[in-house]
């Protein structure tokens, strides 16, 4: 217990020293920072792809820190700022922390980020395809997508071939995928379980050759992982049990194991539409495991200021072989949730995460030799100022 | 006046009883680029790193056929230098830098790890893997048909490292055909987008944004604006910021 509280003390200290050191506007080296990151839309092309171009951030301090700057000269410094940065991310355990509109890749976990590709035989000419998923499991439909646009303008693409095929683990035949016109649009829907089977999670190749407005043939391609129905190894079952442990919030769901093995689950957790936390479980689960534990860390849901019922939601995981390639079976996804019943915030743990293996790395980083410099600055809250992506 | 704030956390830490523990050797863990398997020669003419104290490995991690196996054989070469009493730094390049992120994000281990540094990052996928001019800049393997930015940012969950830091270093100096095939800048391979950490392909010409734009416990190393490097030149480029080349 002495330990413990004079290790709690230390951090106390070690955070009151250091903890604002990006908060003031300062680098890691001390240099000062004006910071105004603004991402403005510069007439984006609805329809080139889901990533419109941005305007870069304004940066006062144009200039490069010097190479020859020894980071001998600063160690003592540099392993401040490392040690303090680590105390920040370290308040909350590595799998559950906090979850914010920024964290677009959580929101969207399945999401596939192809952009606009210019012909190499003619700028003007340019081709996106593209799915509503990347990663298929059991029945699901794949949803492709081919858009052509010549100076902006789209237009209709001529499909002369389009085939599936399995790349991974062994490379497959080749089978046909018809797309039709909506619009200007290619567009191809089906299940890949119509078409593919096997044992264990498949990689696909999806490509596309096609002409457009008599210019030069192009061929396009993008990647899908999709886990076939046999090779689903779980479900969950849709029930749920909650209970606050510890100062956290631990919500097990129910799930149903055909395969026993190592699995990774992650999950989302909302209140009244805003995003509060994600979570993650790693561990075995046996046939006979019926749950697997989410936690939801106290005093990450004490610093969001919102309090339940939660919504957990977007359930999604898969289970692990590091002896195969592709080494993950997904298990399979619906659209379960789970309210929990209202909490008051005060029921939640406002304590930082304490472990012996955080202690362990506290005191790593108090020797450590070598302590890179960070650039990365905290911006000062300038009202929109904030990147914000524009659909 | 910062100097005296480590002497005393220092006191604090080593006088905390039952914490501290044996500490037997370092190592300087370096993962190379999609398509090898070593970090020495290659394109970017990689070589190990030389700090006093701390001996440099050349992780034998096969980039050649899938992220499994590349993850696999990092998992591995942790287990071997940055456990038990050993701590180790890990050193990464281009695709290297994907396969110490999903590994830290796959297992559950609590390895040794001061921190990562990831130079030329293809963490968020590169855009060029599906083009033919991948097979200049990558080698060409069966790996490098598996890069793009919806297989790794798709792939696992970049914001569990396991609790280590990753220190984003990366190149601005593209090549002829950059602004064509890649959004933003780029180093001729990778964009910003993917070598800063970022949490989503945005189109950035600049590496400093709200921290909430990157994944978590990401975090940009050394400058804003990226250094003056092709993608090549960016594979020692951290290591010789950091003193060691």
């Amino acid at each position: 217990m002495l330990a413990g509280a004079a290790l709690v003390a230390s951090l106390a200290v070690v955070y009151a020293l250091f903890g604002s050191t990006e908060e003031d506007g300062l680098d890691d080296t001390g240099s000062a920072i004006a910071i105004a990151p603004t991402k403005q839309q510069l007439s984006p092309t609805a329809e080139e792809s889901g990533r419109q171009p941005s305007q870069p951030a304004l940066f006062a301090n144009q200039n490069r820190p010097e190479p020859s700057r020894s980071m001998k000269d600063d160690l003592e410094h540099r392993r401040e700022s490392m040690l303090a940065r680590y105390l920040r991310e370290a308040r909350f355990p590595p799998n559950s922390r906090p979850l914010t509109w920024s964290h677009e890749d959580l929101l969207n976990p399945n999401q596939r980020h192809e952009q606009a590709k210019r012909s190499e035989d003619n700028p003007d000419i340019r081709y996106l395809l593209t799915a509503d998923r990347y990663a298929v499991v059991g029945p699901q439909s794949l949803v492709a997508t081919l858009d052509v646009w010549k100076d902006d303008v789209p237009l209709s693409p001529a499909i002369q071939a389009a085939h599936i095929r399995v790349v991974k683990p062994e490379l497959g035949p080749l089978v046909p995928i018809t797309f039709g016109l909506d619009g200007e649009r290619a567009i191809a829907r089906f299940q890949p379980s119509a078409l593919l089977d096997g044992p264990h999670t498949l990689k696909l190749q999806l490509s596309v050759t096609f002409d457009a407005d008599n210019e030069a043939r192009q061929s396009t391609a993008i990647n899908i992982e999709y886990t076939p129905s046999e090779s689903i190894p779980a479900r969950f079952t849709g029930g749920f049990s909650e209970r606050v442990d510890a100062g956290s919030l631990l919500v097990d769901a129910e799930i149903e194991v055909y395969r026993p093995g190592y699995y990774v689950v992650d999950a989302n957790l909302w209140s009244n539409g805003e995003p509060v936390a994600w979570t993650r479980f790693k561990g075995e689960l046996s046939a006979a495991s019926k749950s697997l534990p989410l936690e939801f860390f106290g005093k990450v849901l004490r610093e969001s200021g919102l309090a339940g019922p939660y919504l957990v939601a977007q359930l999604r995981g898969f289970r692990f072989d590091e002896a195969r390639a592709p080494d993950q079976d997904r298990i399979e996804t619906a659209e379960l949730s789970h309210e929990t019943l209202p909490y008051a915030l005060e029921v939640f743990s406002d304590q930082d995460w304490d472990s012996e293996r955080k202690r362990r790395k506290i005191e790593a980083l108090q020797r450590a030799t070598l302590a890179p410099p960070s650039g990365m600055v905290k911006p000062q809250h300038q009202p929109g100022s904030s990147p914000v992506e524009i659909e | 006046m910062r100097a005296p704030w480590v002497s005393a956390v220092a006191c604090i830490g080593f006088g905390l009883g039952g914490v501290s523990s044996v500490h037997a050797a370092d190592y300087f863990v370096q993962v190379s680029g999609v398509c090898s398997d070593g970090f020495v020669g290659g394109k970017g003419e990689g070589s190990l790193a030389n700090f006093a104290g701390i001996t440099s490995i050349d992780a034998d991690v096969n980039q050649d056929n899938s992220m499994a196996q590349a993850t696999s054989d990092l998992r591995a070469v942790l287990d071997t230098y940055c456990s038990g009493d050993d701590w180790c730094y890990v050193y990464t390049y281009s695709n290297g830098g994907a396969v110490a992120s999903r590994t830290l994000s796959l297992y559950d281990t609590d390895w040794n790890i001061y921190w990562v540094m990831s130079s030329g990052s293809n963490e968020g996928g590169s855009e060029l893997a599906r083009t033919g001019i991948a097979a200049d800049i990558f080698l060409g393997c069966d790996l490098a048909s598996d890069i793009t930015p919806s297989d790794h940012r798709g792939g696992w969950n970049h914001n569990d490292t396991n609790g280590n830091t990753f220190y984003m270093v990366a190149g601005e100096d593209g090549w002829w055909y950059s602004s064509f095939l890649l959004p933003g800048e780029d180093d001729g391979a990778v964009a910003f987008h993917s070598a800063g950490g970022f949490n989503s392909t945005f189109n950035v010409d600049s590496l400093c944004f709200d921290q909430s734009f990157y994944y978590d416990n990401h975090v940009v190393a050394f400058t804003c604006e990226g250094f003056p490097d092709d993608h090549y030149e960016t594979k020692m480029r951290g290591i010789c910021e950091l003193g060691g080349c």
